[in-house]
């Protein structure tokens, strides 16, 4: 079912009541606005989650950066990256990072859609590239 | 050995070390050949955008939330949750002399068996059309090889002439007549010498035809020896519509490296009544709002900015031209229907073919009152002009006396001499398919009908005897066609030689 203007401007406001202080996404707040869509369902209610769900996707990596490297980050070289984002990108960043042995060395860093990578995965992908 | 390991560690080398940025999204729905993509918040309008399994795809649609993207290329290994990534680059296809004599497809691939194109030079697809200051207007003819068009509907360099007709009425076998022509004078004036000769190079894009029809096409080509002079763009029936939009775009952009490098090409596309279906196709997919026969809002923009392409560049600017000629099909014979009055009202003029005539045997079906070159006089040479004047009005007036006698039983001398006339110039404009005729020996054949050296043969005896005249004047009576091909004027003394040819001719033919 396509989902309507209205719809979307429910998701909208939705999302901004999920939103703490600092602009950033609040589980409990989350799960306090699910809870409650759950006991007084709306007559559209799975298109509704659908649009907040899509919403809170498209918001999430403006205010999270996502961080892929092989091995497991300690909690200084993290403070480092969170300070270096927030300084290049002027706002207040958080960072999720997890791990990606397939990367072999080096890291992926996503901001938004932006995606900034030295691996030496994506070194092989480029030769693997010119060469064919 | 090693210097295979040497090759691949300059390889190696030369690739940047730099950390990479580029901008992703992912896929959220993917139906028909287009996906629609969250996120690629800064990609460019007709962008190359880059998904898994090195699969291309085109940026078209950009909008609040989600980025429309067409799938060139197999979909099956995409699905919903893949990342796509910019290029940063527009669609490009490959330029240049190496083309000629390739089969490619619509993004500029070889598709012909022969090996890799080696050049290093690329055109974007999509091109701003040259504005009014580096134009020049068509003063320089470019002959077809077909007399009834030569002659009535001249064509000239950088000039955009519509083939229009209904379904096998001979208008790919035009165009085809005109591509075999240019390599027939290429090669004539290589052989001549001559520093200020300009070859016309020739592009012809099949959008939506068969594959059987295109293979013949390219068999026709190599057989008569055209194919060194062609490039042809390939987006086939079985291709999805993504190609078959940006097929003619792709030829274009070939075109236009000839033009810019002070060279003339030719651009044949076959045909744009396929190709508008083709962007409909896309354009429904798209779920852009749709207008008049469910085309969307800018399909006339969408032939207005291929054909505008087609130019006469000034000295200035290189003196190139690229010439186009689109082919529409009619559906009925039908002329006002959506796209052909789109393409007549862009082009510089139309071809007509009508289905009665070809179906009695007048080949090319060449509907004279409904076929008009709006700007190819100028560039028609002065020997030819001189004796093919009148012979549109000829045709036409006698158009509308064989309707009007149909009901007369006598017939006044002036409208049997018209009759008669207009009789043996409809004889003498039949020629068969891929048998282009040079523009001198058309001259010298014109000026006998205007001479009366034919009004003693019967009518049915016409065709055969233009026939037996090309062969004399292409053989013996060769000086006054030389003159004529050397000045491009009929002078009084060509004339006389001509005269005394042709005179020699009618006592072998009697």
């Amino acid at each position: 079912m396509a989902t309507t203007t209205k719809t979307k401007k429910v998701a909208k406001k939705l999302l901004s009541l999920s939103l703490d202080e600092e602009g950033r996404v609040d589980e409990a707040k989350v799960r306090s606005i699910l809870d409650s869509l759950r006991e007084d369902p709306p007559s559209n209610h799975r298109a509704l989650l659908r649009e907040y769900q899509s919403e809170t996707r498209r918001y999430l990596p403006t205010v999270q950066c996502g961080l892929e490297i092989p091995e497991a980050v300690q909690g200084e070289v993290s403070q480092i990256l969170t300070g270096k984002v927030n300084a290049s990108q002027g706002s207040n960043f958080s960072i999720d990072s997890s791990q990606n042995p397939s990367l072999i060395a080096g890291y992926k860093l996503r901001v938004g859609d932006d995606v900034y990578e030295d691996s030496i995965d994506q070194r092989l992908e480029n030769l693997r590239k010119s060469l064919s | 050995m090693s210097s295979i390991t040497d090759l691949i560690r300059k390889e190696i080398e030369s690739l940047s070390t730099d950390p990479t940025k580029t901008n992703v999204g992912t896929i959220t729905a993917l139906a028909d050949g287009v996906a629609k993509v969250e996120g690629l918040s800064k990609v460019m309008f007709n962008e190359m955008v880059e998904f898994p399994n090195d699969v291309l795809g085109i940026a078209l649609n950009l909008e609040e939330d989600t980025v429309g993207c067409v799938i060139l290329g197999d979909t099956s290994s995409l699905k919903e949750g893949d990342e796509a990534r910019t290029t940063g680059k527009l669609l490009s296809v490959p330029v240049g002399m190496e083309l000629l004599g390739r089969v490619v497809d619509a993004v500029g691939r070889p598709i012909d068996g022969k090996g890799q194109i080696n050049t290093d030079q690329e055109f974007p697809v999509e091109r701003i059309a040259p504005g009014i200051i580096p134009r020049k207007s068509v003063d320089q003819p470019l002959q077809t090889g077909i007399m009834a068009v030569d002659s009535m509907i001249p064509i000239g360099r950088g000039q955009r002439e519509l083939i229009i007709g209904d379904r096998s009425t001979g208008k790919t076998t035009i165009a085809i007549d005109t591509i075999i022509n240019q390599a027939k004078i290429n090669k004539q004036g290589e052989e001549s010498g001559d520093p200020d000769f300009r070859p016309v190079y020739c592009i012809y894009v099949a959008v939506g035809q068969k594959n059987s029809n295109v293979a013949r096409t390219i068999k026709v080509l190599e057989e008569t020896g055209a194919i060194d002079y062609v490039t042809i763009v390939s987006a086939p029936a079985a291709d999805n519509p993504a190609n078959q939009y940006l097929a003619p775009y792709a030829g274009c952009a070939i075109g236009e490296w000839f033009m810019e490098n002070g060279k003339d090409a030719l651009i044949v596309y076959d045909d744009l009544s396929k190709h508008a279906v083709a962007y409909r196709q896309i354009s429904l997919i798209l779920k852009r709002p749709s207008g008049r026969e469910a085309y969307p809002g800018d399909v006339f923009y969408l032939h207005s900015r291929l054909l505008e392409r087609s130019a006469r560049l000034n000295e200035d600017n290189g003196n190139g031209s690229l010439t186009a000629l689109p082919i529409i099909e009619t559906q009925m014979g039908d002329v006002a229907g959506y796209i052909p009055t789109n393409v007549i009202s862009i082009t510089d003029g139309q071809i007509f073919l009508e289905t009665d005539l070809f179906n009695k045997g007048i080949r090319p079906a060449v509907s004279v009152g409904l076929s008009v070159s709006r700007v190819g006089s100028a560039a028609q040479i002065k020997a030819y002009k001189k004796v093919a004047g009148k012979v549109k009005l000829e045709l036409a007036q006698f158009r509308e006396l064989a309707a009007f006698s149909q009901f007369e039983s006598d017939l006044d001398a002036t409208t049997k001499a018209r009759l008669d006339r207009g009789a043996r110039i409809v004889e003498m404009f039949k020629q068969g398919a891929y048998n282009p005729v040079p523009v001198e020996v058309q001259t010298a054949v014109m000026w006998a009908m205007q001479n009366d050296f034919f009004d003693t043969i019967p009518v049915n005896q016409i065709a055969e005897a233009v026939e037996s005249l090309k062969e004399y004047l292409s053989t013996q009576g060769t000086e006054a066609c030389n003159e004529i091909y050397a000045s491009g004027k009929l002078e009084e003394d060509t004339e006389q030689k001509l005269k005394s040819a042709v005179e020699d001719w009618k006592r072998t033919f009697a």
